[in-house]
Order: C-alpha cells, then sequence, then structure tokens
C-alpha cells in the first residue's frame, strides 16, 4: 500500500469507511407512547423478555390491553443521573424526557436538591391517596423518596436485613449464633469463634464480614436503632451520642485485640467467594445479597442459615434495611396520567409482580403479595429454613431511611471517625474511646451543617 | 484569463481563514461555549430550571474552606509528585538501557515496555481489581511467596493503601510510554558531541551530565509537563477501580471531587468552581515548572 | 600472549556485560507482560480455576475453555461494540487529522487577522480539565438532538487544540520557498496543503493518528452519557456496564475475555505500524 502521507493514515482511512458501512446498519430506534428509563438488568428483563407461559411480555400485554407502546431503556447508574439531572435542570420537555424512571437509592439524593415544588418528579400523595394505594404498602419505604413530606416515587423493594452466616463452621466451634439477641452477646460469641479457629490454624477466618475503613455497615447499625444522620429535613444527628457508642462498638469489631471482623474482597461481588471458602463466616444480607450468593455461591447451599440482626436495646430494630429502588414520574411527562396508569401496571398488578418474581426473588413492599406461596417454601439453600418468611417477619419492622443530597457527606463523616477511632484503638487501647469519638463526631456534625447550610437551595 | 486570475488571488487570500474556519467554528461551539457556560453557572446556585441564584462568589468562598477539597487536591498532588518521581528516571533508565547498541531484539523489547500504554484505563482498572484481590490476587501471592508467609492485604480498602494502589496501575501504564519518548530523544543526540566528549577524557557520568541531559532536555520538560497536568486530572483509573471515593475518600481526586459534587449533589455552579479553581492551580503549577526549567538551561 | 589473555579476558568482561544487560532488560519486559500474560490466561480458564492457578494448569490443559468468549459473543453484543469502536475511532482520527493539520498549517504558514488570539485561547484551554465542560456539553448536545447520536462523540472530538499545536510547530519546518514554487506553478492553496506541505511532516501524521486513535479507542466518560443503547455501545462502555452487572462482576473470566479482546486490536495496530509510529516520534516534532 502506497499513500503519500504513509501508512497510519491510509490504514485509518480504510478502517473508517469499512467499519462505517457495518456500524451504520443499525436499524433506528422505535417510537413509543410511554418511555421507561431503568439501570438493573432484572428489572429490564421483567418488563422485556415474554413469560413462558404465554409468550407475551409485561410491555407487550401493557399495549394489548391499552393500545399504548412502552419502551424501555436500560441505562449505566451513572449515565441515567446524568442525563436526567440535566434535563431536569433545562425543565425540557419532549421525546427525550422518560416518563417514567427507576432511580436507585444512592442516587436519589441529588433530585432532591431543588425545592419541593421543582424536584423534576411528580408528587406522588395525591395519586396514592386517590387510588387507594397509600396503605397497601409498608409505610417506612415511602421515606427514602420523600422530601418536605412530598412522595416522589413508589418503593420496589422493603430489603430487610439479616445476617447469614456459615452454620457448618459456627457448628464445629460449638456457638450457636442465632441464640445471640444483643450486639454484645454476639460479639463475645464471635471472638469465641475467631479464637477456636486461630488454634485450628485459621489465623484469617474471621467470624464477620465488617468493612474497616467505610461507613456504609455503620449507617445500617444506625438505622436499626432509629438514626438518620440526616432526616427529610436535612436536619444532622451526627452527634447523637447513641451514634458515638455505636461507633465505639464497631471500631472494636474490626480493630484492636478484639477484632471479629474482615474486610470483603473488593471489586464485583467477589465477597461471595469470601463466605465460599470460609474466610469470612457471616455477612449482612439484605434480600438482594441473598439472591447473589444463591446464583454466585451454590456451594453453599445447606451450609448457610438466616438470622435477625442483634440489637444494642430492646427498642431497636432487629433489621434494617440496605439499598432500593423507586419508580418515579418525570414531572414534565407528556401525559402524567397515562404514566401513573402504566406505573400501577409495572409495581401494582399481579401481572407485574408475578414478571418480577420471574428474574427475582426480591420482595415486594405491596403486602398483599406476601401471601404467595413462593415466599413460604421451606429453602434447601438455608438447609430447609423458610428464609423469606424471615424476611417477611422483619419486614413491618424496618426503620424508616431517608436520603437527601447531603447523605452522601454524612457517610463519609461517619467512615472519617471510625478510621480515626480504629487508628486510637491501635495506638492506644479502647479506653477513653466513646468519649474522644463523640469529640470528633461534634466536630464532623458542625462541618457537615456548614455543608448543608451551604448546599440547601434557598430563594 | 482575468477572471481565473481574481479568482486564484481570491482563494489565497482566503485560504487561512477557510483552514482554520472549521477548527475555529467547531472550536467555538464545543468547547468554548460550554466553557463559558461553566464560568457563569460558577457564579450561581443551582439546583433546577427555576431555581438559580446569583450568589456571587459564595462557591469560591465556601470551596477554600472545604476540607474534602482539599483532602481531594492532598491526594491529587501525592499522586502527582509520587507518579513523576518514578515514571521519569524510571523512563529514563529504560530508555538508556535499550539504547545500548549491545542489546538485541531491540523493537521487541521497545514495542514489549510501550505496549501496557495501550491498555485503557477502564480496562486496566478492571485487570488490576483482579491482580490486587486480597486473598487470592496474583499480587498478594506473589509477595507472600517472597516474604515466606500468608499475607492478607487489602490494597483496595486500607485508606493508606489507596493512592498507592492507583500508582502502581498508573506506573504500569505509562512508564514504557516515556521510555519512548526518551529513546526518540537519545537517537536524536548528535553522536560526535560524545566522539568530542571522549576526546576530552569524560567519563560516562560526564558525558551523561554534559551530553545526554541536555539533548533530551527538551523531551524532559515535554514529559514533566504534560505529564503533570495530566496527573492532576486523574479521574477514571480511580474512579472505576474504588467504584467512588475509596477507602475514607482516600481515592478522591479534583476532577472526581468535582464530579461527585456536580452529579452528586447536583450542585452544577459548585463543581464548575471547583474546576476553575483547578485550572487556575494547574495553571500555577506549569508556569512554576517552565520558569524552573529555564532556570536550569542557563547553568 | 599476554596480549590474547588480555583481550580474551576484555571479550569475558564484554560478554558477561553484554549477558547481564540482556538478563536485566528480559526481567523488566517479563515484569510489564506479566499483567498481560495473567490476563489472556484468565480468559482462558473457568470461574473455578480462575485464582486457583497463577497463570494456566498446565498438568491438565483440558480445563482451558473458550466459554468466556462465547458468552461474550452470545449473550452480549459484543461484536457489535466492536464495530462500534472501530468506526468511531477511525472517523474522529480521520477527523482530527484533517482539521489540526489544516489548522496548524495556516497558523504556521500565514499571518491573518485573529491568529495570535486564536493561538492564545486554545493555549488556556489546553490547561482546562475536560470534565469542567461536560454539564454544558451535554445541554448542549440535547439541544442540538444529538444525544444517542454518533454525532455528539464524533463532532466535538475533531476539535483537538494538542494536533493544532503539534501541527504548528511542524508546518514551521515546510520551507516558504518551496510554498512560493507551487504557487508560480498555479497550484491552489489547498493542494499545498496537500501535496507540499503534508508529505513534509508526513512522520508526525502517522504518530499522531496512532495517538489520537488510541485516545478515543479508550475513551470513557463522555460516550457512556451520549450513548443509551446496548448497540451502539463501544468497548469500553459495554465492559464497564458488564462489571456493574451482578451476573459478570465476579465473573473475571468473561470481563477478561472481554478487556483482551479490547486491547487486543490496538495492539496489532501499533505492532503493525511500529516503525511509523517511532518514525514520527523521533522525528522531534512531538514535543509540542
Amino acid at each position: 500500500m502506497s499513500f503519500h502521507l504513509g501508512k497510519p493514515i491510509a490504514v485509518m482511512i480504510l478502517l473508517a469507511v469499512v467499519s462505517g458501512v457495518l456500524a451504520l446498519r443499525t436499524p433506528p430506534v422505535e417510537r413509543a407512547d410511554l418511555r421507561v428509563w431503568a439501570f438493573a438488568g432484572s428489572h429490564v428483563r421483567s418488563f422485556r423478555n415474554p413469560d413462558p407461559a404465554t409468550g407475551v411480555s409485561l410491555i407487550g400485554l401493557y399495549q394489548q390491553r391499552t393500545g399504548r407502546s412502552v419502551r424501555v431503556d436500560q441505562l449505566a447508574t451513572r449515565a441515567l443521573d446524568i442525563r436526567l439531572i440535566s434535563l431536569f435542570m433545562n425543565d425540557t420537555i419532549g421525546d427525550d424526557v422518560p416518563d417514567l424512571a427507576e432511580i436507585e437509592i444512592g442516587s436519589v439524593g441529588k433530585f432532591f436538591r431543588p425545592p419541593v415544588d421543582q424536584v423534576g418528579f411528580l408528587p406522588l400523595n395525591d395519586l396514592l391517596e386517590r387510588d387507594g394505594l397509600l396503605d397497601q404498602v409498608v409505610r417506612a419505604r415511602f421515606a427514602p423518596w420523600t422530601k418536605d413530606g412530598v412522595i416522589f416515587g413508589v418503593p420496589h423493594d422493603l430489603h430487610p436485613v439479616g445476617i447469614t452466616y456459615r452454620k457448618d463452621l459456627f457448628d464445629q466451634a460449638g456457638i450457636d449464633l442465632a441464640a445471640a439477641k444483643t450486639w454484645a452477646e454476639f460479639h463475645e460469641m464471635c471472638l469465641a469463634f475467631v479464637r477456636y479457629w486461630r488454634e485450628q490454624g485459621y489465623p484469617h477466618r474471621w467470624a464477620l464480614e465488617l468493612p474497616s475503613s467505610s461507613g456504609d455497615y455503620l449507617t445500617l447499625m444506625l438505622l436499626q436503632r432509629g438514626i438518620n444522620i440526616l432526616d427529610d429535613r436535612n436536619n444532622v444527628y451526627l452527634d447523637d451520642p447513641r451514634v458515638a457508642e455505636t461507633i465505639a462498638f464497631y471500631a472494636q469489631l474490626v480493630a484492636g485485640p478484639k477484632r471479629v471482623a474482615g474486610d470483603a474482597t473488593p471489586g464485583g461481588h467477589l465477597w461471595t467467594q469470601d463466605i465460599v471458602r470460609g474466610d469470612l463466616c457471616a455477612t449482612i444480607t439484605p434480600d438482594w445479597r441473598v439472591g447473589y450468593l444463591r446464583t454466585l455461591a451454590p456451594a453453599l447451599s445447606g451450609k448457610v442459615r438466616l438470622m435477625p440482626l442483634p440489637r444494642f436495646e430492646p427498642t431497636d430494630a432487629p433489621t434494617s434495611t440496605w439499598g432500593g429502588t423507586m419508580i418515579a414520574i418525570a414531572r414534565r411527562a407528556a401525559d402524567t396520567e397515562a404514566a401513573w396508569d402504566l406505573l400501577k401496571f409495572l409495581y401494582f398488578s399481579n401481572e407485574g409482580l408475578r414478571a418480577r418474581q420471574r428474574e427475582t426473588m426480591i420482595l415486594p413492599p405491596m403486602r398483599a403479595h406476601w401471601a404467595d406461596p413462593a415466599y413460604h417454601q421451606d429453602d434447601p439453600f438455608f438447609g430447609g429454613q423458610k428464609a423469606n418468611e424471615l424476611f417477611i417477619e422483619l419486614a413491618d419492622q424496618i426503620p424508616p431511611r431517608y436520603v437527601t443530597p447531603f447523605s452522601v457527606f454524612g457517610t463519609q463523616s461517619l467512615a472519617t471517625v471510625l478510621n480515626r477511632a480504629t487508628a486510637y484503638i491501635n495506638e492506644r487501647g479502647a479506653d477513653g474511646l466513646q468519649e474522644q469519638v463523640q469529640r470528633w463526631l461534634n466536630e464532623e456534625a458542625e462541618h457537615l451543617r456548614r455543608r448543608v447550610a451551604f448546599g440547601e437551595f434557598d430563594e | 484569463m482575468k477572471r481565473q486570475r481574481s479568482w486564484w488571488q481570491l482563494q489565497a487570500r482566503a485560504a487561512p481563514y477557510l483552514f482554520v474556519l472549521p477548527f475555529v467554528l467547531l472550536f467555538c461551539a464545543f468547547q468554548l461555549y460550554p466553557l463559558g457556560r461553566s464560568l457563569v453557572i460558577s457564579f450561581y446556585d443551582t439546583a433546577g430550571p427555576r431555581a438559580t441564584r446569583f450568589v456571587g462568589l459564595e462557591n469560591y468562598r465556601y470551596l477554600l474552606g472545604d476540607k474534602l477539597f482539599w483532602g481531594a487536591l492532598a491526594n491529587t498532588l501525592y499522586y502527582a509528585i509520587a507518579f513523576l518521581a518514578v515514571q521519569i528516571p524510571a523512563s529514563l533508565g529504560l530508555a538508556l538501557l535499550l539504547n545500548s547498541r549491545k542489546l538485541k531484539w531491540r523493537g521487541f523489547f521497545r514495542f514489549a515496555f510501550f505496549s501496557t500504554h495501550l491498555v485503557g484505563h477502564v480496562f486496566v482498572a478492571v485487570l488490576f481489581a483482579a491482580l490486587l484481590s486480597p486473598r487470592q490476587g496474583p499480587v498478594n501471592e506473589l509477595l507472600s511467596a517472597i516474604l515466606g508467609r500468608q499475607v492478607e492485604i487489602m490494597w483496595l480498602t486500607t485508606p493508606s493503601l489507596a493512592m498507592p494502589a492507583v500508582l502502581l496501575a498508573a506506573w504500569w501504564l505509562s512508564i514504557g510510554y516515556g521510555m519512548i519518548y526518551f529513546l526518540a530523544a537519545l537517537q536524536a543526540v548528535d553522536q560526535s558531541l560524545y566522539e568530542a566528549a571522549e576526546v576530552d577524557g569524560a567519563g560516562r557520568w560526564a558525558k551523561f551530565r554534559h551530553v545526554t541531559l541536555p539533548g533530551i532536555k527538551p523531551v524532559l520538560t515535554f514529559l514533566i509537563v504534560v505529564g503533570m497536568i495530566g496527573a492532576l486530572q486523574l479521574f477514571e483509573l480511580p474512579y472505576v477501580l474504588f467504584g467512588g471515593p475509596g477507602p475514607n475518600s482516600r481515592g478522591v481526586t479534583v476532577v472526581m471531587y468535582l464530579y461527585l459534587a456536580g452529579f452528586e449533589l447536583g450542585n452544577l455552579g459548585y463543581a464548575s468552581a471547583v474546576g476553575w479553581l483547578l485550572f487556575v492551580i494547574i495553571m500555577g503549577i506549569s508556569i512554576m515548572q517552565v520558569r524552573m526549567m529555564r532556570m536550569t538551561r542557563e547553568d | 600472549m599476554r596480549q590474547t589473555a588480555g583481550t580474551s579476558a576484555r571479550q569475558m568482561r564484554r560478554a558477561t556485560a553484554s549477558l547481564l544487560l540482556h538478563m536485566m532488560v528480559l526481567g523488566l519486559a517479563a515484569a510489564a507482560l506479566a499483567p498481560f500474560a495473567w490476563l489472556i490466561c484468565a480468559a482462558f480458564k473457568s470461574q473455578a480455576d480462575l485464582f486457583a492457578y497463577p497463570f494456566l494448569p498446565w498438568h491438565d490443559l483440558r480445563r482451558l475453555t473458550l466459554e468466556n468468549f462465547r458468552v461474550l459473543f452470545t449473550r452480549e453484543p459484543f461484536a457489535a461494540w466492536l464495530i462500534n469502536s472501530i468506526f468511531l475511532a477511525s472517523t474522529t482520527t480521520v477527523l482530527v487529522v484533517t482539521l489540526s493539520s489544516l489548522g496548524g498549517f495556516a497558523l504556521a504558514k500565514y499571518r491573518f487577522r485573529g491568529r495570535g488570539v486564536l493561538i492564545w485561547v486554545m493555549l488556556g484551554t489546553m490547561l482546562l480539565p475536560g470534565v469542567v465542560l461536560l454539564p454544558g456539553s451535554y445541554l448542549l448536545m440535547y439541544t442540538i438532538g444529538w444525544v444517542n447520536s454518533y454525532l455528539a462523540l464524533v463532532v466535538p472530538s475533531a476539535v483537538s487544540v494538542f494536533g493544532m499545536f503539534l501541527f504548528m510547530q511542524a508546518m514551521r519546518a515546510v520551507p516558504d520557498e518551496l510554498l512560493q514554487a507551487g504557487r508560480i506553478d498555479g497550484c491552489s492553496e489547498l493542494r499545498l496543503w496537500w501535496e507540499v506541505a503534508l508529505p513534509i511532516v508526513r512522520p508526525m501524521v502517522g504518530a499522531f493518528t496512532l495517538l489520537t486513535f488510541l485516545g478515543s479507542w479508550n475513551s470513557y466518560l463522555w460516550p457512556q452519557i451520549i450513548l443509551q443503547n446496548e448497540a451502539k455501545y463501544t468497548l469500553p462502555i459495554g465492559l464497564a456496564n458488564m462489571v456493574a452487572v451482578p451476573e459478570y462482576s465476579s465473573d473475571y473470566g468473561v470481563l477478561m475475555a472481554g478487556t483482551l479482546l479490547s486491547v487486543l486490536p490496538v495492539m496489532v495496530l501499533f505492532f503493525a505500524l511500529q516503525r511509523d509510529f517511532i518514525a514520527g516520534l523521533s522525528s522531534g516534532a512531538m514535543k509540542g
């Protein structure tokens, strides 16, 4: 090949032409009456994939019944967030604005920064009340999708939390972990467990999976005690004495002579393999994490059991909540009544819930659905224990969790204090730890309040 | 004939404008316009379509006291300095080795070292997340083999190891790349200068100091300045490696903080202010570096 | 006698020095290539074997599998991603090289109004972090209807300030006499660019072409914001999304197979054009 500008550019032109012919053949996107944006693969599949029994997909069924076509777009979480934020910021109307969008609990905060009447989603209080749906759903699960009392989304899930533990390994150590009702008892048993296995020659076998440097699991424990670092009006509770107490306790689980917990392998869902190998022998699991254990760690079948969370005080909930997704309607959707109708079909109808059950065993927050026999089977994965029944028992005790634009920073503050606390333990032991943690928390709370004051939008 | 002549003159006069026109049009539309917009909104508190409020310098004022920003800046500087401090000497050393005429298969080696640079940040992050896996990862296995006992290093979840993990990946990516530039420069050094130096009885170090170093100086400056600008804008590598801020926010860089503030907090005004402050910092550092390079040239 | 002993001792020393040099370079190369080796091995291993063997299960090579690749091409539109990536990267590159060389030529060889201003504005933007543009750019794309369109990936990326400066620098070496001679022969200015100026900077064109292709091939953030259906994804987007999907996120075999196939095309390209690439860098023009 000879080209007077040299081979590289010649190759480039050739590639552009050849691949151009191939790439531009992709069919155009079809138009639809209603558009849904979703990020979770299993949700998208439950909307799009045909029911093996009837051969019709959920959205196909909806079109048959109403004549309205639906298109479901799957976007990466980050892409979905950025695009929605940009659309809302510009108050755009038109084809590019989805009618419905699913939002993950970790990303919803940023949408709540504008004053409540300018949040990009449609307020749903009136619609829910009008159609009598408010009481069908576990009330606490509206909390994450609420700003100043206005509900902006319908929850997809409950995500009650329990602890999944390796019964086989705890049995070998002669410990009945499920008997632990308080965190203190739980800690003692874990200590005995770790000591037992250390003597057997397993120095890296930890009783529990807990991150030593992030605030995520701390948030779960605080929720148990009814503490949100920030509530839906952005009040800060970081300096509550019970927060200090919880951090001081948590820090001793992950550092110092009474350490019983280890970090999970980061990346993907490799934590499931930590449990399989018995490096980490118990882990805090909402229903969706149990789902991953089932599919990614089938070797655990029969070896694990599920138990409620131990408590700090008798008034605490024996569970918490981790993760979640909502579906919301865009305020500027062309036809909000049509969008609401589709939302009800996807989230409340029997067809919708059945399609969902096909893809995941995640427990829906609609009480009426809990009687479904699918949730009351003996579960061989948990050695015959009725795991989903336990989740249902815990479901009504789920504490409300709020999310605001500043929740991210609240979690970061927790992490900062936790890291200082573990360093303190490593240097000086646990004496005077709680008082010191309280002082650090006061400082952090001050920072957080200043950030809220700066970041809150006021006209 | 005359008409043709005037056409010819016209095209000669219009040529430079026409040549830069496509670039200028696209440049204005896709760089200057969004840029101007970001400068304007950095003076606003923005929360929604009708929720914009002029706040003057308030965003910048808060930024100067924002400890998360300063933390991110500290992480970024730590990364940038450590990155260059290893990359530049390692690249140069490698180039000197490969420049040796005694070495066989130089073409192969050159490609072998350079090839790591072809892997994109996203792919590197995926690869290194696996390599640095705490209990079974090859890096820890290797360390265990060397130390003779099982180690459990939590590369990606220990705050103090966050940036070292990123650096490991970054060095792997860039040392060979720097080497290519040095190699090109070394080959361009006038060989007669070495002969002349030898006649003067110069030793190895003296030859390196007085012939090689001045010869590769432009490339050295280029790599340091461009490397610094690139390092200060680090984003994708830690972002994909940690999937977020990293342990105790020790993986947050300034650009990541900008991204988080803009798209996590939904405060584009504040994010823009972070961007412009970073711009000022980068400009300051670049000017300083160029000045320093000039000074050493004079001695 | 003595002299031969001296030379053979010197030869010995030289031989050991050479051996040492080769050992050292070989060792370093092995260290640099080890992650690749691990990557390649991982792509052919099953989930169970991935961490069980550091590289390959030598004692039983029948354990190796093509399953990871099968998953890529059947469950994911990987072939489409590959074609999209090639298309976008090559088209962007051709555009960037064309615009930058035209513009650089004008900046280097002509005096015209606005030249100084343009250079200063360009210099300023070079120091600006790209993410600053993100929100504004997305809104612009939205306004002109380019969301989910390849136009949004190709057209804005056609602007390369770095490329402009490179070509401006390189084109300075084009002798004015040559251009003048061309004009006397009746060449239009455009033909001067194409037939006189470009061939002179040809080595640099090669190197710049390859580096631009590489940058575009690996770009991540912007395409992720713009593209919305799987069929339009590029390799980095497709792969990063697979990491985020639970079915794959712990299946390193599939991810590594995807990574391998994403890196391989650029490897082949650079290897094939290595000579042109190095020649371009050595031409000295890349030093900016």
